[in-house]
């Protein structure tokens, strides 16, 4: 029997010819990233080794993207800890440099690499054929210190794409209507693998979209095939060769296989408290919103920044409404300066922050009050995400967001007829 | 025996301990802001060697291990649920917590309730019934029963 791409890329990560679904084993990590959420306890246990030691420096990256600029003495303790450290062990490290993500998308991953991240999203490598996945400190410790970990060999949740997204629909909806079909927990220890003509149709900032956003079906990887896109993207980001291309063999196990024609794909919110509470923005058109954020590392790129710039010019943000625009790097903050997008947002009076987490973790800038309401294109709209217990976040696209932001209450881009 | 804290499905890490706490310098700073946004007084009322039961999904969202920390920090014993997201289920085990997969609890009792876990039969007696829980595959017991996964860096040279 063949195999998925998961399992091939864990028997390279494993040196085994061939690995299955259920079976557990060894592997040798090519990279393991740490942000600011949790680098200081890290630190700590690592200091309360009987033999602390790290087996690879060159493989450790680390970001600051949660809190930056930080904005209180005991974040700044927190993340001096960090610095401190990285520049002692001559560890990578990237302050206000952009949300981890986008900077491991940008400089780091390769096609048929296995990464750990200390952070949940880190399955979004899978845009670019690389195994990413989320976990704790303890982990994280645990491949600093050895170079590698155990995993369990995942089954595959197989979405096979045909066609092409209407216009004013975005892989962000895609990816919000495929959560709330399987649900929060649909994809719970699996790989979410998405394959067929309509990848196509997808850009790297689409692919990263949708894949980053798979661990809110619970998913433990996302994974797609390596293309010409995938290779056009390596060259224009430091020409980096993949470790391995991997497809999965047709006669892979596939737990279930989705069959999805992107043309019939609606723009949907995710309503409050649950990513997979997932409804046509047409059902909650009319709901006042007080604050709007464009931005993360689901939708902070040059692509969504542009689709938002091209709502927004000649138009203004609503009265008594907030609207945050974070791109999520350096590289995309110039990009959009170059291009003159910032200048369409600040004109419209939208806030133009440096690049980070922002609001969408709600420790940063932005957070709302109680009775609040925010539309978003962060990653979760748990309770309390954004700030208040009491306030409400609702997910979208950037078209979504920026219409809002327009009206002032939730309205798709379409209906608006701003497209 | 211990108490029960009961709580509903698909609870994320945001509600364990929300994201403004998480960078506070250590764990046991984080502590006394368990699960604020769902039981505002969480961490004044358990007391060690009590339970939290929930119903599935437990652990959604983040991977902060803040997130299984402060409950092992407070003294809960063990977390029951029919099923966990997988972050926060290897987190835990890292870490030396219990996190026990255990179907039909969650309906059978509430908040208040006492009930007790043989960890080595994978029983939980509560109100007279008992409850068989999933065994742990070995590799994850094995973590467990040597305190977690540091240990067995300290142990490894």
């Amino acid at each position: 029997m063949g195999m998925t791409i998961a399992e091939k890329i864990i028997a390279r990560a494993a040196g085994k010819e061939e690995v299955r679904a259920g079976d557990i084993h060894t592997v040798t990590l090519d990279y393991l990233m740490s942000n600011d959420g949790t680098t200081h306890l890290t630190i700590d246990m690592y200091n309360n080794l009987k033999h602390p030691r790290i087996a690879d420096k060159d493989k450790l990256v680390w970001i600051v993207d949660h809190n930056v600029p930080c904005d209180s003495p005991k974040t700044a303790a927190s993340q001096k800890k960090m610095r401190d450290f990285a520049r002692e062990n001559g560890i990578a490290f990237y302050e206000g440099a952009g949300v981890c993500h986008q900077i491991m998308c940008e400089k780091y991953v390769a096609p048929g690499q296995l990464i750990f991240g200390a952070d949940s999203h880190t399955c979004a490598y899978g845009a670019l054929g690389a195994f990413g996945t989320g976990v704790g400190c303890t982990d994280y410790l645990y491949g600093m210190v050895t170079g590698g970990s155990w995993v369990l060999v995942p089954e595959t949740l197989r979405f096979h794409l045909t066609g092409r997204l209407r216009r004013g629909v975005t892989a962000r909806d895609l990816i919000l209507t495929i959560i709330g079909q399987i649900g929060a927990n649909g994809a719970n220890y699996h790989a979410m693998e998405f394959v067929g003509e309509g990848m196509k149709t997808l850009s790297m900032s689409d692919r990263i979209c949708i894949c980053n956003l798979c661990v809110e079906a619970g998913a433990k990887t996302a994974l797609m095939e390596v293309d010409e896109v995938t290779m056009e993207y390596l060259a224009a980001h430091g020409g980096r060769e993949p470790a391995a291309c991997f497809k999965s063999d047709p006669d892979a196990h596939f737990e279930k296989t989705y069959d999805i024609d992107l043309s019939s794909i609606e723009p949907v919110v995710a309503k409050p408290h649950f990513v997979d509470n997932i409804a046509p923005v047409s059902d909650v058109t009319g709901v006042k919103i007080n604050e709007a954020f464009l931005g993360s590392c689901n939708n902070g790129r040059i692509e969504d920044l542009r689709l938002g710039a091209s709502i927004l010019k000649g138009r203004k943000v609503a009265d008594k409404v907030r609207f945050l625009v974070v791109p999520a790097s350096r590289e995309v903050y110039l990009e959009a300066l170059e291009e003159g997008l910032l200048d369409i947002f600040m004109e419209a009076g939208a806030m133009v922050m440096n690049p980070n987490c922002s609001v969408c973790w709600g420790s940063c800038q932005g957070v709302i009050g109680a009775g609040e309401t925010l539309i978003s294109t962060g990653t979760r709209n748990f309770k309390g995400r954004a700030g208040d217990k009491d306030s409400f976040v609702y997910l979208g696209s950037a078209a979504t967001v920026t219409a809002s932001a327009i009206a002032g209450e939730i309205v798709s881009a379409d209906e608006l007829g701003v497209l | 025996m211990g108490k029960v804290f009961r709580f509903d499905k698909d609870v994320d890490t945001d509600q364990i301990i929300a994201s403004q706490y998480l960078l506070f310098p250590t764990v046991d700073e984080m502590k006394a802001h368990t699960f604020e946004s769902l039981d505002a007084d969480f961490a004044a009322k358990v007391q060690p060697g009590d339970f939290v039961v929930a119903d599935s999904n437990f652990g959604c969202g983040s991977s902060r291990e803040q997130a299984p920390a402060v409950l092992k920090a407070l003294g809960v014993r063990a977390v029951l649920a029919p099923s966990f997201a997988r972050i926060f289920y290897r987190n835990a085990i890292n870490i030396g917590l219990p996190v026990i997969v255990c179907d039909g609890l969650y309906e059978a009792v509430k908040t208040g309730d006492e009930i007790s876990l043989d960890m080595d039969e994978g029983i939980v007696t509560a109100g007279g019934r008992t409850f068989s829980c999933t065994k742990l595959p070995s590799h994850l017991q094995a973590i467990l029963d040597q305190g977690g996964l540091i240990r067995s860096l300290d142990s490894e040279e």
